[in-house]
């Protein structure tokens, strides 16, 4: 019966070519805009470190006083590096990064490079394991490097194409500043979008060409580039001259470390949580934290949410996009109200020799959930070429747009549910057609 | 022609008469909205910089040796520039419009300082700046040789004569002449800059918003912190400028960065991108909402006319003529359509206001509601069209069928 209905459908679909074609069309539309901006949506809050991200937490902290500048509710998103470093002394036994942001000159011994002004990251060790940053050639630095200062670097793999032609450059010297440092490590392809260990610059800051050792940068006083949280003191020391010492000696009343610890399960975190409340408690007592307020332990993935990581540009065409395709269904279920109540003479015949309502009913049916496929396809390619669009748009995350077979599906399936949804009415409709008055009047 | 008889009419209609009174409301608050914001981002990305932008280049330079007479390399540098043919003039400045190079200090008539100054652009230049760069004085005169000194900040003593834009000259001194005026550089500053010429308009280098996009100050320095070199090319040789500038840097110290070696006109256009893209982006959205929409009226219409084939005929027969027929579909559609446009007009506002919580977008005007409105009501006119033309070429014979 179910194939009857398909051929039926079929022919009558031919038959009214122009409907069709409108009806698919605007379902194919209304699908396409829908699938291209929740695509895009799901691709901008999707998960950057699935291997790990659950484990991944960062605590925050409030030291600041009561001055006019500090805002209530909002509270700093980094340490400051003396919080940092008690922090990281306080628990050994969790895996845990603290770094930061700067900016160096890199050059090479050979000249093969022109001296170029690239961002780096400062930061302990465990930098690469955490967050599961894909090595190609050799690795990252050890515990020890940190301990001694070492000059040690890995490279971001641009940089190792620029540098070394994209050769194994482990054991080789790049100069930063004046410095000889030795690679260590050479990334692979790693996408860093949204730049989701340190939000401070901007959810879709430039990727870091080049990593060193934190304690090295410490020692040598390099370069900090980021956005320091500063209030009191720490706001007239950035203008000084001599604010990269006050920044490194740990002096300045500012947040400026990102710091990021590992938490198996709910035991370690409780057990985190209250080191955090044990830690600010002290400080309150002894006087660097002005007061007692609420300490912060976010997951990674709430931590991006919170930092509202997604632009609010990309809801606004979600919304946009589901307002059309409902203005897109509403006149899939005029166009068809139109086809099926032209064929009512036809339901009459069918029904005056012996088809019940229910058979004319699934029937009309089964005719608009073929327009939903048909719309669906056409939608998937809409939504391809959509992307395409979005990715030669000038935004900051255009690069990582790509499509894939999911979003393909996924909009097949919500174009039937739609377009049957839509024939629901017209074929009820239909169905009621008296035999004898739709005789009558043909 | 009465009205009365074509709303009774529809009430027997309800369930495609609500159709087309959603789809209708639905397109008129989106459209109202989306056009708005494609009107603004227009206006916005079209604002003219005040410089010559298509014969521009900008280089900024960064040395890695602190301990060089920066001066001594800086004319050295725009000698060695001027050299590089197709190159008309190369001067050092501090700013270019719409760039994120620049300095802003809060300019005050008042030498007391009492009252918040207005925030404006510091455009300084070395002599010959503002023939390379194409800006025009109006009113006044432009800068003679011996108006150029070293310039150290906005509190140390300010360079004596200046040249404003109009939009700050009608600031600072509202209905009257700049010309001879005086005023201060900043909170620190302790002498102040007369006004000997004003230029038309020149954009500044933080734009933010429309309001205050002009206000730019002009003057004339030798030395000053932060500048970098702006060179007036043939356009033609845009090209092979740009390719040889770092050669030519290279040659005079090579131990230097080079941070930008860009046409200018690149700048610009980088600048707009996004808005431009985002106004066409939306237009698309807009045009293909209004299509839609006007697809699901010429559907809903024929339906109609097709089921009223009868009815119509009875009215050709007792004497219609084919403009009732015509006017009949019209006013018919216009009462449709104004009712969901209403509705429309309501969903605009209540979306505009969701809008501003949300995306710091400005309130819709209501001109812009009501623009919506009547532009609903003209894609539902013309959409009637077909359809109706279709209806009166029934002919009255219809009426005896069935």
């Amino acid at each position: 019966m179910f194939s009857y209905y398909v051929q039926l459908a079929v022919r009558s679909l031919g038959r009214r070519i122009v409907l069709t074609t409108l009806m698919t069309l605007s379902i194919g539309l209304g699908i396409g805009a829908t699938i291209t901006t929740t695509g895009l949506l799901r691709l901008l809050s999707r998960d950057p470190v699935p291997e790990n991200s659950g484990s991944l937490y960062i605590p925050t902290l409030d030291p600041r006083g009561f001055t006019p500048d500090t805002a209530a509710g909002t509270r700093p998103t980094q340490l400051t590096l003396i919080d940092a470093s008690a922090l990281w002394a306080a628990n050994k036994s969790s895996r845990q990064v603290m770094m930061t942001g700067g900016r160096v000159v890199l050059s090479t011994p050979d000249a093969a490079l022109r001296p170029l002004s690239a961002d780096a990251r400062y930061t302990t060790a465990g930098f690469f394991s955490l967050f599961h940053a894909p090595l190609r050639f050799g690795g990252g630095w050890g515990a020890d490097d940190d301990g001694s200062a070492s000059r040690v670097a890995v490279i971001s793999s641009e940089l190792n194409d620029r540098a070394f032609g994209g050769e194994n450059s482990v054991g080789r010297v790049i100069h930063v500043g004046d410095a000889d440092f030795r690679i260590v490590g050479v990334l692979g392809d790693w996408q860093v979008s949204p730049h989701f260990y340190d939000l401070s610059s901007g959810a879709y800051a430039a990727k870091e060409m080049i990593f060193l050792p934190f304690s090295t940068a410490q020692s040598a006083k390099m370069r900090f580039q980021g956005n320091p949280e500063c209030w009191g003191s720490g706001i007239e020391a950035m203008a000084q001259a001599d604010w990269l010492a006050t920044l490194w000696g740990g002096r300045a009343d500012c947040a400026w470390i990102q710091y990021w610890v590992e938490l198996r399960d709910s035991q370690q975190r409780d057990a985190y949580r209250r080191l955090l409340e044990g830690y600010a408690g002290e400080q309150v007592r002894s006087g660097r934290f002005a007061r007692q307020e609420p300490v912060g332990l976010f997951g990674l993935m709430q931590w991006l949410d919170m930092q509202k990581v997604v632009p609010g540009a990309v809801r606004l065409q979600v919304a946009i996009a589901l307002s059309f395709l409902l203005v897109c269904l509403v006149n899939t279920v005029s166009l068809m109200l139109t086809k099926f109540l032209a064929t009512s003479q036809s339901v009459g015949v069918r029904r005056a020799l012996g088809a019940t309502a229910r058979a004319i009913f699934a029937q009309y049916l089964v005719e608009a959930a073929i327009v939903g496929i048909a719309g669906g396809i056409l939608g998937a390619a809409f939504s391809v070429a959509g992307l395409a669009l979005v990715r030669l748009q000038p935004l900051e995350y255009a690069t990582q747009v790509h499509v894939d077979v999911s979003l393909l599906a996924a909009s097949v399936v919500l174009s039937v549910v739609a377009a049957t949804a839509a024939g629901l009415v017209p074929a009820w409709l239909v169905c009621r057609v008296s035999p004898s008055r739709a005789l009558r009047t043909a | 022609m009465h009205i009365h008889p074509i709303i009774s009419a529809l009430r027997h209609h309800v369930l495609t008469v609500a159709l087309i009174v959603v789809e209708v409301a639905l397109t008129c608050a989106v459209v109202s909205n989306l056009l708005f914001i494609v009107i603004q981002r227009v206006e916005w990305s079209s604002m003219a910089t005040g410089v010559r932008d298509e014969s521009l280049i900008w280089v900024r330079t960064n040395l890695l040796k602190p301990d060089i007479d920066i001066s001594a390399l800086q004319a050295t540098d725009l000698q060695e520039l001027r050299g590089i043919p197709g190159v008309k003039a190369a001067v050092l400045v501090n700013t270019l419009p719409v760039t994120p190079v620049g300095r802003q200090a809060d300019i005050s008539v008042d030498p007391g300082r009492t009252n918040h100054g207005i925030s404006s652009n510091l455009f300084l230049g070395s002599p010959g700046f503002m023939d390379a760069a194409g800006i025009k004085v109006v009113e006044g005169r432009s800068f003679n040789d011996g108006d150029y000194v070293d310039f150290r900040g906005a509190d140390a003593p300010s360079p004596p004569t200046a040249i404003v834009t109009r939009e700050l000259a009608d600031r600072l001194w509202p209905g009257r002449s700049p010309l001879g005026q005086h005023f201060y550089l900043g909170p620190g500053a302790r002498t102040p800059s007369e006004v000997v010429g004003v230029v038309d308009h020149l954009l500044r280098s933080n734009v933010i918003s429309p309001s205050g996009s002009g206000n730019v100050v002009l003057l004339p320095a030798t030395k000053f912190d932060g500048g970098f070199y702006l060179l007036q090319v043939d356009p033609s040789s845009k090209r092979q400028v740009l390719r040889a500038i770092p050669q030519t840097l290279d040659k005079v110290e090579s131990n230097r960065l080079i941070i930008k070696n860009e046409a200018y006109s690149d700048t610009v256009s980088e600048y707009f991108r996004g808005d431009r893209s985002l106004a066409i982006l939306l237009m698309v959205i807009v045009l293909v909402f209004m299509g839609v929409t006007a697809v699901g009226i010429v559907g809903l219409s024929s339906f109609w006319v097709q089921r009223r084939r009868r009815q119509i005929g009875v009215r050709r027969a007792l004497g219609a003529r084919r403009n009732d027929i015509i006017l009949y579909f019209l006013a018919e559609n216009a009462a449709i359509v104004a009712t969901g446009a209403v509705i429309g007009m309501v969903l605009a506002v209540l979306a505009s206001h969701w809008l501003m919580t949300h995306y710091e977008v400005p309130r819709l005007p209501f001109t812009w509601v009501v623009a919506g409105g009547l532009l609903l009501l003209a894609v539902g006119q013309a959409s009637v069209i077909g359809p109706a033309l279709r209806a009166a070429r029934v002919s009255p014979q219809e009426a005896t069928r069935g």
